[in-house]
């Protein structure tokens, strides 16, 4: 067996570990209760919850995480190698213990102010957005930098030589470049927040019609010994994930969203 | 008028010391040096990309050392020439108009296609930098420099990618756009020929430091320093002592040639007898002769063997050791006088080291 035949057939195990995964799922589909699931307005709230706070967590990771990207790409200043490391606390700390630390940090006496001031976190869908923006935003920030790192500097250089000023040259020169790694990212960030249960149970809760993100209600059906209603919402997550992320990989492959 | 005055910069594992330098207004100024020597971090910093740890840059009378590169006024294309990839060509172009502080001025753009116009890159302006020649790519780099009407261009080696044919052409067109706009150049080659064509005054920067700056004729033929004269290739540098000196001429004695040799007094700033000095010529100034033939009438012959004969394409390199020398002297020779005078190995010759083409080096330090 050649090299490239052997490299092929690790791709397509990988694949059949999942496709398998998916399939065994459908031992337990029953069609009537997929759609009465599926149109039940519990698992429409959850749909709408987890669509809304995973765009909203995307978003508010961007803002945060496209500076950032930038200043960790093209600066060197102090403290710029722990901030970096630092970009990957979710990846080493679980998403539980995520929520668990945002938990503490509202029981404290800032936290508390906050809460107490401007609004609440704990057991609210603000929760929710504020759990998946944690678990995403280092996540967003680091393969944004990436994407900088492989545009040359030079190209902001010869931008500033010609008479634009640094944000100028960030934004028509770096910014645009960098356009397809920002989608790339921003599709990862939001399909990351949307699978989030970890830390968004731990401070929103777990409350239907309120807090209740579709991971957390396959939680809440397997919990409750409903396998055929967890296996609806595990088919419906994947649907709405993978719809995206393929959606996305087209667009980019037909140019529509190329730089 | 650009001055660089005693300015240090350090970079990690490298630094640039107490370099100055002038470029007068409408002049083409060029840094030469091999690779790694600092001309780039040199030019950088004079246009601001890199922080410098003292001295001053003064343009034109006004003091732009702490000015930020946007308001600086340089034209810059470096080596990559650095394109912008995701917009057209003309979009490329009109940058520099559209987001500086000058922006919007009607006549600029109008200047801009005109510059374009003179490039001949009209036709490529709805395309992108992808899809250029190498050529086409050059044109468009200088054209988007160009543009917005700075006075002073910084070119990073821009051409060294080109072939032979295509960076002569973009020498001739260089040197037109600079007559037809009137713009100063400061420019950084490693190439030769280059860097003599292009060229009114020249500057060898070797190890961080600037070596020699002269004017063309100055730095082909009198090479200050013995690392710029090893830059340049020149292998016949001997080591000497001046044994007299009168009005006219300097006398000297060459222990490796085992020979006397003149040279004309004014080669020489310091001239006290017996002081060691190196003592060199370029090998296509020292003129090969017939034996007997204008012998007498040549100062500094020697007689002695070739060892060595060299093609080369277009010329070829003979190499003579005089009688009694430890050396050999190395000798351009021209094809067609190659063929008339019969050179071959193991042959007699006389070499003429004609003292006006003698010129006398430093060993390690140099000269700002």
């Amino acid at each position: 067996m050649t090299f490239k035949k052997l490299s092929i057939l690790f791709a397509i195990s990988v694949f059949a570990l999942y496709a398998g995964l998916i399939l065994s799922l459908f031992y337990f589909f029953k069609g009537p209760l997929f759609v009465e699931t599926l149109f039940s307005e519990r698992t429409l709230f959850s749909i709408k919850i987890s669509l809304l706070a995973a765009t909203i967590a995307t978003l508010l990771s961007l803002v945060l995480a496209i500076p950032s990207a930038y200043a960790l790409s093209r600066f060197d200043f102090k403290g710029r190698n722990i901030i970096d490391t630092i970009l990957e606390l979710p990846m080493i700390v679980s998403p539980a213990a995520l929520g668990a630390m945002l938990l503490i940090f509202f029981n404290n006496p800032v936290g508390v102010w906050i809460q107490d001031e401007y609004a609440q976190f704990v057991f609210t869908a603000y929760g929710i957005v504020l759990a998946q923006f944690v678990t995403t935003v280092g996540v967003a920030a680091r393969l944004i930098k990436s994407a900088m790192d492989e545009i040359p500097q030079r190209y902001e250089d010869v931008a500033r030589s010609l008479g634009a000023s640094p944000a100028k040259a960030f934004w028509t020169v770096t910014l645009p470049l960098s356009k397809n790694g920002i989608i790339a990212a921003s599709v990862l960030t939001w399909a990351k927040a949307l699978g989030e249960f970890g830390a968004t149970i731990t401070i929103a809760g777990s409350m239907a019609m309120k807090t209740e993100t579709l991971p957390v209600a396959i939680f809440m059906r397997l919990a409750s010994a409903d396998i055929d209603g967890t296996v609806v919402l595990i088919l419906l997550l994947i649907s709405i994930g993978l719809a995206t992320l393929y959606g996305v990989r087209l667009l980019m492959k037909k140019g529509h969203l190329s730089a | 008028m650009l001055e660089i005055r005693n300015i240090s910069v350090q970079t990690k594992g490298f630094s640039l010391k107490d370099t100055s330098l002038t470029v007068q207004t409408g002049s083409c100024h060029v840094i030469v040096g091999p690779t790694g020597c600092g001309k780039t971090t040199l030019l950088e910093a004079v246009i601001g990309f890199r922080k410098i740890q003292n001295g001053r840059i003064i343009l034109d009378g006004k003091d732009i050392t702490n000015l930020p590169v946007h308001e600086r006024g340089f034209s810059y294309v470096p080596q990559d020439l650095a394109l912008f990839p995701h917009i057209s060509i003309e979009e490329n172009i009109f940058y520099g108009i559209r987001h500086s502080r000058n922006s919007g001025h009607k006549e600029r753009y109008e200047a801009a296609r005109e510059v374009a116009a003179s490039l001949s890159i009209n036709h490529l302006l709805k395309r992108k930098a992808v899809n250029l020649s190498g050529g086409e790519r050059q044109r468009v780099a200088l054209a988007r420099a160009l543009a917005p009407g700075h006075r002073y261009l910084l070119l990073d080696e821009p051409l060294s990618a080109l072939h032979e044919g295509m960076k002569k052409e973009m020498w001739f067109l260089l040197k037109e756009l600079q007559e037809k706009y009137r713009f100063t150049i400061l420019m950084v080659s490693h190439d030769m020929e280059e860097t003599f064509f292009l060229a009114d005054r020249i500057s060898i920067m070797i190890d961080g430091r600037i070596h020699q700056t002269g004017d063309k004729d100055e730095i082909y033929h009198s090479p200050s320093t013995r690392s710029a004269a090893d830059f340049f290739g020149i292998k016949n540098i001997f080591k000497a002592e001046i044994t007299g000196s009168n009005n006219d001429s300097i006398s000297l004695f060459c222990p490796e040639l085992a020979a006397k040799l003149t040279a004309p007094h004014s080669k020489l700033k310091t001239i006290e007898p017996g002081t060691p000095v190196s003592v060199g010529i370029r090998a296509e100034e020292v003129m090969i002769l017939r034996q007997g033939y204008m012998e007498h009438a040549q100062d500094n012959a020697l007689r002695g063997k070739i060892t060595d004969v060299i093609e080369k394409g277009g010329s070829h390199t003979v190499l003579i050791k005089p009688e009694g020398a430890h050396r050999t002297v190395e000798i351009e020779v021209p094809n067609y006088a190659f063929r008339k005078l019969g050179l071959e190995k193991a042959q007699d010759a006389v070499v003429a080291l004609r003292g006006e083409s003698l010129f006398f080096v430093y060993e390690t330090n140099f000269i700002n």
